[in-house]
This record gives structure tokens, C-alpha cells and sequence, in this order.
């Protein structure tokens, strides 16, 4: 009997290149370029992990679960081993059998009709905002109209009371840069966040969850035995950290596409039902969680290479989301393209739970500003912050103005 | 290639075709049906691509995954027995002809 050949495909090519360095971080576009021209998978020696920003092996990466594991953490580090040794999240760094039960449960909980359910207050919240700040006509959009409504309508959602929130700002910005290396711009985020880490902890509690929101709902599923009871602080946890600089992130970035493409803002104008489809758009263009992290389980060929076992492969969302194999005139806003496939939210069986709380968070902004304002400009420049691999905006300074006025 | 026929919500017919082993959702995207979204992208995962099945082709159909049943449970219009993800139904050849109908509201 013949050993077993050591054939079959070279390894990828080698990317000598620090993604999480402050000059990819501030320009990820030119970032993603690179990544995708280096190959269909490349090595990152500086990391040691694998890379791709073409369409199709993100696509297929996050298909296959069996070969990219969620985990052993879908961050950079190795929840199993050297510096960053930790519990895997209970829904996001778990493979089946266990994902699909938890998942099961998470579904009924955060099912589209009871997201639907949320409309009406989300709406409402919004419209509230929007006409306190039209009148003041210049205002900026981050800080006064997106991150009070994310920390308003998300929290409430979940059934947290009203103490604290604005915590969950800089503990946002600490889950972007907690997937990427243990860098500086991580450890001055970890840092920040140290003295609220009590409070964060606190709010998972039975006992802190307001009546009818998801949070008791998945408190109550632990009495039934369809949750392990020590799974759910975890959760709900992972639901605070996923859903609010991501959500910010996203309605922010199509205030400012549609506030610096007033060609775009103008059909939306004259077609407001376009308002899902620009908030997609958005996503797709300025993707929030820009990276995430799988495991190879075994060694296999991938896209015409030999990958090795227990390596980490960034997936760059973003970069496939900018794929010009894929997406025609790929860097251009356009609210009427279709946006089917895009990879904002991921795609498989981890898909973003939360992907419909999203949306209709996009669309109460944008049917509130649709509502009360015919212009909406830029008011001087944006800023995005650094981060490992979010993108997110910080200050977004806009101008309003409606006809009646 | 099969051809597939959609009832859209105004109650306008269309009739294409298209390659066997695309998901209908796909189809009625690329054909801009009006009445399908699909906004979760094909993963079950929105139920934004619900339509009513054609008795005649709902036999032909394997039976719903769990990840689908839930979302159907969770539709915007009503669920029928005849109610389906438009994203988890390859077309084949023997689905030639399948007739679907878009409900009124799909979030």
C-alpha cells in the first residue's frame, strides 16, 4: 500500500501587509483593492492567517461551515489557544449541532413578526428626533439623530432601563477592534471600557430585564431547558455588543451617501419605497463589520490552493462587497441597483440575526427625514474613527431644510 | 429551460424562464417581480420572499426545512397550506410551468 501522497495544490500566495495598520485602516477601500488583487486567498504572515476579498471565497467561506469554523472565535484570536483564551459566544462561535438548536430558539424570539411588532415605536421614535432637529436645520447626524436612536429603540427592544446607556457606545467601539489583533487601537478601546464593564455585566441580569422585552423572552426559554440557563447573560450580551455600533454605523453611512449623491437622495425623494433598498445599498458600499474571522477545520483545497488546519482566514466582507467581478460600476451609490447577495450581514447559517431590526431601524430614520425635510446636504467633512475592523463614522455634519419652511 | 409564472400583487401575470437549479426568488429578483424581496439574500432568514404555490406543483416540492417552517410561521400576509419561501425552491425541469402568487405584503 502507497503512503498517501503530499500532492495537490501550492499554497496561496503570500500578502506582505499589515491590513490592521493605520494607513489600510484609514483608507479600507484602497485596502480592499489590494486584498482582492493579491489573489483568490492569500497568506498574512505578519497575522498568520489566511485572507479573501473576492466575492466568491467570501461567499463560499462562510457557505461551507464544515471546512470555516465559527468556533474557535470569529475574531482574529484563538478562543483555544495563546493570549486571547476565552468562552465562545454562545450563538456566533458555535458550529451545528449546538448553533442550530440555539438558533432555533433565537429565531422564534426574534422572529420577522415580532420585529414587525417593533415598527410602530421605532417609527415613532424617529419621527421624534427628526422634527426636534429639522428646525434647527444644521446638526450632526451621528451624534444627534443616530446613536440617540439606536440607544433608545435597541435597549428598549431588549427590555434594559434607561441608566447608562451611552456606555454602550465606547463598549461598541471595543467589540470592532476585539475582533482584529490585541494593537494598540484595541488595548486603549479595552482600556476605556475597563470601568464599565460592572455596569455592562449588570444589565443581563433577570432581574434588570424591563417586562416584554426579547431579553425576558430568552431568560424564559432557560426555564423551559431550551437555553442552558449560564448561555443567556452571553446572549444577551452578544446581541448589545452585535446590534448597536453596527446599527449606527449603518444608518450613518447612508445619511452620508445620500447627503454627498444628491442624484440618489433626489430619486429617493421622488420614490420614497426605494428607502430599504438605499439603506442595502449603504451596507453593501460601507459594509460595518468590514472583516470577520473563521478557522480552517483540517487541511483542503480551497479555490485552487492547499489550506492548512486550525489557521485563521479573514473574511473581508467588505472587500467582496466592492468586488467589481461581481457588482457592476462597484464603488458607485446606487439606490436602484439590486443589492441581492451582498454580504453586509454575512450569509449561511450565521447570517445576521439581527439583519430586519436593522432594516427597519434604516427605514424609520429615512421615512422620517423623507417626511420632513426636501434637502439633505452635507455641512462640512465627515469623520470616520480607526478601528480593527469596523466602519464607522463619527461625526456626520448635515444640512435640512423643508419647502414649508 | 423551465418556465416559470408569477402572479404579482397587482394581479399581473408574467411568465419567464430560466435556468434549472436557480432559487425562484433569484429569478423573480433578476425579472423585477413585484411582490418578492428577498431582502435576507436566499439564507430563510427574513421572510420577505413568501408566495402561494400552485396546488397543482405543491406535491412536486420537498418539504420545508425547519429553518424555513419557522419563517413561514412568521409571514407578513397570512400563511396558507400552500405557502412556501420562494428562496428555498429550486427550479427543475419536472417544476416546468409552476405557477406562484405573490401575497399583498411581504414586511
Amino acid at each position: 500500500m502507497a503512503a498517501p501522497r503530499e500532492v495537490g495544490a501550492e499554497a496561496p500566495p503570500v500578502l506582505d501587509i499589515d491590513p490592521f495598520s493605520n494607513e489600510y485602516l484609514e483608507n479600507p477601500t484602497r485596502f480592499h483593492a489590494v486584498l482582492r488583487d493579491a489573489g483568490r486567498i492569500v497568506y498574512v504572515p505578519k497575522h498568520e492567517m489566511y485572507a479573501t476579498g473576492r466575492y466568491v471565497e467570501v461567499q463560499s467561506s462562510f457557505s461551507e461551515w464544515k471546512n470555516f469554523s465559527s468556533a474557535a472565535g470569529t475574531s482574529l484570536c484563538h478562543v483555544q489557544k495563546g493570549l486571547a483564551l476565552r468562552t465562545p459566544g454562545p450563538i456566533v462561535e458555535v458550529d451545528p449541532p449546538d448553533h442550530t438548536k440555539m438558533r432555533t430558539t433565537l429565531n422564534r424570539i426574534l422572529s420577522p413578526a415580532v420585529i414587525r411588532g417593533w415598527r410602530e415605536q421605532f417609527e415613532a421614535e424617529a419621527e421624534r428626533l427628526v422634527a426636534a432637529l429639522v428646525p434647527k436645520s444644521e446638526f450632526d447626524a451621528v451624534a444627534e439623530l443616530v446613536e440617540p436612536f439606536i440607544l433608545k429603540v435597541l435597549p428598549d427592544a431588549m427590555g434594559l432601563d434607561d441608566e447608562g446607556r451611552e456606555h454602550l457606545l465606547p463598549i461598541g467601539d471595543l467589540t470592532g477592534n476585539a475582533l482584529g489583533p490585541r494593537n494598540e487601537l484595541f488595548l486603549e478601546s479595552e482600556r476605556r471600557v475597563a470601568p464599565l464593564m460592572a455596569w455592562f455585566n449588570s444589565k443581563f441580569e433577570r432581574a434588570a430585564m424591563l417586562p416584554g422585552g426579547f431579553g425576558e423572552k430568552i431568560w424564559q426559554a432557560s426555564d423551559t431547558g431550551e437555553i442552558e440557563p449560564e448561555k443567556v447573560m452571553p446572549l444577551i450580551r452578544t446581541f448589545l455588543r452585535g446590534g448597536t455600533d453596527t446599527g449606527i454605523s449603518g444608518i450613518s453611512s447612508m445619511l452620508w451617501l445620500l447627503a454627498s449623491n444628491q442624484d440618489q437622495w433626489s430619486l429617493l425623494k421622488a420614490e420614497p419605497k426605494l428607502a430599504r433598498q438605499a439603506f442595502d445599498e449603504a451596507l453593501r458600499l460601507e459594509t460595518p463589520a468590514q472583516s470577520l474571522f473563521r478557522t480552517t477545520r483540517g487541511s483542503f483545497e480551497f479555490a485552487g490552493y492547499q489550506l492548512k488546519d486550525d489557521v485563521k482566514v479573514m473574511c473581508c466582507l467588505a472587500a467582496a462587497n466592492r468586488d467589481p467581478a461581481k457588482w457592476a460600476d462597484a464603488d458607485k451609490y446606487d439606490i436602484k441597483r439590486s443589492t441581492l447577495g451582498h454580504v453586509a450581514f454575512g450569509t449561511g447559517i450565521h447570517v445576521c440575526i439581527g439583519q430586519m431590526v436593522a432594516r427597519l431601524e434604516g427605514e424609520a430614520i429615512l421615512g422620517a427625514l423623507l417626511r420632513h425635510t426636501d434637502v439633505l446636504e452635507m455641512n462640512g467633512q465627515q469623520t470616520h474613527k480607526l478601528s480593527n475592523t469596523a466602519r464607522r463614522l463619527v461625526s456626520l455634519p448635515l444640512r435640512v431644510k423643508s419647502k414649508a419652511n | 429551460m423551465p418556465k416559470i409564472v408569477f402572479i404579482e400583487l397587482d394581479g399581473n401575470r408574467k411568465e419567464v424562464t430560466a435556468t434549472s437549479g436557480t432559487p425562484l426568488m433569484n429569478i423573480a429578483i433578476e425579472n423585477d417581480i413585484n411582490g418578492i424581496l428577498g431582502e435576507c439574500g436566499g439564507n430563510a432568514a427574513c421572510a420577505t420572499c413568501h408566495v402561494y404555490v400552485d396546488e397543482n406543483y405543491l406535491g412536486l416540492l420537498p418539504a420545508p426545512e425547519p429553518a424555513e417552517e419557522q419563517m413561514l410561521e412568521a409571514t407578513s400576509s397570512e400563511r396558507l397550506p400552500n405557502s412556501r419561501l420562494s428562496c428555498q425552491i429550486l427550479l427543475t425541469e419536472e417544476l416546468d410551468g409552476i405557477v406562484v402568487t405573490c401575497p399583498m405584503t411581504q414586511n
